[in-house]
């Protein structure tokens, strides 16, 4: 057996010992985390029951799934994560508990954060690291959204320094993702609080959220890079067309 | 087409991407494309895909990891024609 494939057996079997822990951990981390947003930080989601029934149906299905998320706030992925499903419905419908890929300068010098994120079903990258790292988180990704597990992905790679769609700096990763994966189903997620003007670390305290959903399914006549970039095109426009729409229905925020 | 006209080509492509004027102006072969040009990394796609319609070439993926300097854009150009 090749050396990489020899490395990729050994990087599937830590995921599934990831997989073990991390479902134990479910509920004690999930609901530490709903607390802290729910009366600490007193966020509120302004449509929740909407968003989890409609996450319910959308996910409902055995084509593999990516969350595409618009991205202004370092704490993105968990407020949709408690947003999509009460953390006793991703007990029992785990798989839909999304995986994220977090950069790794964000928590590795932090020794909790890097135990929340192992627990958080996370797969870290490096986004200085080599193609050789790169080729495999990806190859990870590839492997358990053909599972039946949900990534997330933010197509704009990091939080957006305008506070806005910005077309001309798109990444794309996202494309390259879904063209790997035949059928994937893109779950775009436009997401803001009513008082964020700008990108923050987390948003402010007392936060209420919009949360709307859309399924697309990217193709693609294109193949290779302009098959990627095609792809991601499609997704940060659904983007952009939601947030047209958020700042027409609330035209007197952010 | 000879190198200095494929240079001039690769450099004429580049320009729309490039945020350090100061090294567009004294661009060489050597010049890094991000570290030097501060080319954000991300558009590097476009410029790859902009090099196969401009010069109606097609280059692979690990070609185009290859290239990070303006000269091993060139050089690779060069070696398709």
């Amino acid at each position: 057996m090749s050396t990489v494939k020899q490395n990729f057996k050994i990087e599937i079997y830590r995921l599934f010992i990831q997989i073990f822990w991390d479902r134990l951990a479910v509920l004690p981390l999930g609901y530490t985390i709903s607390f802290i947003f729910k009366y600490i930080l007193k966020y509120k989601i302004k449509n929740l029951e909407e968003i989890r029934a409609e996450y319910k149906k959308l996910s409902n299905t055995a084509d593999p799934i990516l969350i595409c998320p618009n991205h202004l706030t370092m704490i993105d992925s968990n407020i949709i994560i408690w947003a999509l499903a009460p953390m006793l419905w991703y007990q029992f419908n785990f798989k839909k508990l999304s995986w994220n890929v977090p950069a790794v300068e964000n928590f590795k010098n932090t020794l909790t954060r890097r135990f929340v994120t192992y627990l958080g079903k996370c797969i870290p990258v490096d986004r200085n690291g080599s193609k050789e790292h790169h080729d495999m988180v990806l190859q990870k990704t590839i492997y358990l959204m053909n599972k039946g597990e949900v990534f997330t992905y933010f197509p704009e790679g990091g939080r957006s320094r305008t506070a806005r769609i910005d077309m001309e700096n798109i990444r794309y990763g996202v494309g390259k993702l879904v063209a790997e994966i035949p059928k994937t189903r893109v779950i775009c997620i436009y997401m803001r609080g009513e008082g964020q003007k700008t990108y923050t670390e987390i948003p402010q305290k007392g936060e209420k959220f919009t949360i709307k959903l859309k399924m697309i399914y990217p193709k693609t006549e294109y193949t290779g890079l302009r098959a990627h970039r095609d792809i991601s095109t499609q997704i940060i426009q659904t983007l952009k067309n939601m947030e047209d729409d958020y700042f027409k229905e609330f035209p007197d925020v952010g | 087409m000879n190198e200095k006209e494929i240079f001039d080509k690769v450099v004429k492509i580049l320009e729309p991407y490039v945020r350090n004027q100061d090294a567009l102006k004294s661009i060489k072969n050597e010049t890094n494309i991000v570290t030097d040009l501060q080319v954000n990394s991300s558009r590097l796609v476009d410029i790859i895909l902009a090099m196969e319609d401009e010069f109606d070439i097609e280059i692979a993926d690990e070609e185009a990891d290859s290239v990070e300097s303006v000269g091993a854009a060139v050089s690779l150009i060069k070696s398709k024609q």
